[in-house]
């Protein structure tokens, strides 16, 4: 009975995640239909392999760990069709929704969406989910010093990517193709 | 610290609270005593709060888990590869719990599964959809029931995830029926909450199977006010398996 009760609670702590596991999934793909299977994936798969859970303590971190495997796996399957990092975010120009908060909600996620996946998942770990480094670790299944290194490269590529968005756009030059070719 | 530049990957651990209080204050001093030094760490702290800002909850796009909760369409690859497997899987994961945990023979109770109305021509998909089923409890095994209650539990919640109907029904019968007698049920509550939790779930019990136990025992027999009586719980498990529902015994 007891052991029942202990599956029950974590699987409601598994299903309280929910909201979580998807601001990060989200914060990774930028895509609200490919988030959300990951989350109902990542928590499927969670909640089939309960009893195999170690360490209470560290559900959470297992839980996230269980969804950066399925992002990985989906990143494996879809690695010749689809590149993440070159995904568009959703009404990026739309003039409505350009108050000062949403352009730099937009600038965020448009920086974040430029960091390679390794750099992206570390911030979105350590700054939203508010992880450890420790954990981050245990999460991504790489050394502390790796998280503190891609953390670092990360923040300092986010900030000069924040940076140039800041600036006034500077003039571009167009390619235009030479009738003689 | 004091007289080295600290790296960035120390002023990050820094501003992520990484540092034990002691080292903190030491950190603090020198960050302090440096202008670059505290411009750098303040910018990190911007920047951490400004991803915060970009995906707090109410910036993000709405969860579809939400809109299948409500019924709308499914979409991306899980729902897509979910439709077609889960309510298989649904149906597996109960038959394997059963099979392991009873120790009943496999080959035995996928006989006892098969719908007992033969199926028309171009209608096998729709009725090998499964995501009705009925438990035909017959063991009045208590540790067993348990285990049926909190799998019957297990398969709302799976359901609940995918976003798919699910409806069971338990028929108790014979023996069975202590579980569900309101003087002798080893867990009257549990029934309740679940129940109560799940409205897709009915517990039903026998009626000629009650009016054979007054006899017997010179007295009238309650249910559980949460159970349902129906006449005849052979002729109820009939009913649902000539409706197409799947049908395991206990």
């Amino acid at each position: 009975m007891a052991t029942w009760l202990a599956q029950r609670r974590l699987r409601q702590e598994v299903c309280d995640m929910r909201p979580q596991l998807y601001r990060t999934a989200y914060a990774w793909c930028h895509d609200a239909a490919l988030a959300d299977d990951l989350v109902q994936e990542a928590m499927m798969k969670a909640l089939t392999r309960l009893k195999t859970l170690q360490d209470e303590a560290a559900l959470k971190a297992w839980v996230f760990r269980i969804m950066t495997n399925c992002y990985r796996d989906w990143g494996r399957r879809q690695k010749d069709t689809v590149d993440v990092d070159e995904m568009e975010l959703p009404c990026d120009d739309c003039p409505e929704k350009q108050t000062e908060r949403t352009r730099v909600v937009q600038d965020v996620r448009r920086a974040m969406t430029q960091l390679s996946d390794d750099h992206r998942q570390v911030v979105a770990l350590v700054d939203l989910e508010g992880f450890a480094y420790a954990e981050v670790s245990e999460v991504l299944d790489v050394p502390i010093g790796t998280v503190m290194s891609r953390l670092s490269r990360a923040r300092a590529q986010l900030r000069k990517l924040l940076l140039e968005q800041a600036a006034p756009e500077s003039p571009t030059l167009k390619l235009v193709r030479s009738r003689n070719e | 610290m004091s007289d080295l530049r600290p790296s960035e990957e120390i002023l990050n651990a820094f501003v992520d609270g990484e540092f034990s209080p002691e080292d903190r204050l030491s950190a603090l001093k020198s960050i302090a005593a440096n202008e670059g030094l505290s411009r750098e760490v303040c910018d990190l702290y911007q920047l951490k709060e400004l991803v915060n800002m970009a995906y707090r909850a109410d910036t993000l796009p709405e969860s579809g888990g939400r809109r299948l909760l409500h019924g709308g369409p499914p979409r991306g690859w899980v729902p897509a590869l979910a439709a077609g497997v889960g309510a298989l899987a649904l149906v597996l994961v109960a038959v394997m719990e059963f099979t392991r945990e009873q120790g009943h023979d496999p080959i035995m109770l996928a006989e006892n599964a098969q719908p007992a109305a033969p199926l028309a021509p171009g209608f096998a998909a729709e009725t090998s959809d499964a995501r009705q089923i009925l438990f035909h409890v017959t063991d009045t095994d208590v540790r067993e029931a348990e285990d049926l209650f909190d799998d019957i539990e297990y398969m709302f919640e799976t359901a609940w995830l995918y976003g798919q109907e699910l409806e069971v029904q338990l028929v108790v019968h014979g023996t069975a029926m202590d579980l569900v007698r309101a003087d002798l049920a080893p867990f009257p509550n549990r029934i309740r909450d679940l129940v109560h939790m799940y409205p897709n779930l009915r517990v039903t019990a026998c009626g000629q199977s009650r009016a054979r136990h007054e006899r017997a025992e010179g007295r009238l027999i309650e249910f559980l006010p949460w159970v349902e009586e129906v006449e005849s719980g052979v002729r109820e498990a009939a009913k649902r398996q000539a409706e197409g529902w799947t049908y395991i015994r206990v």
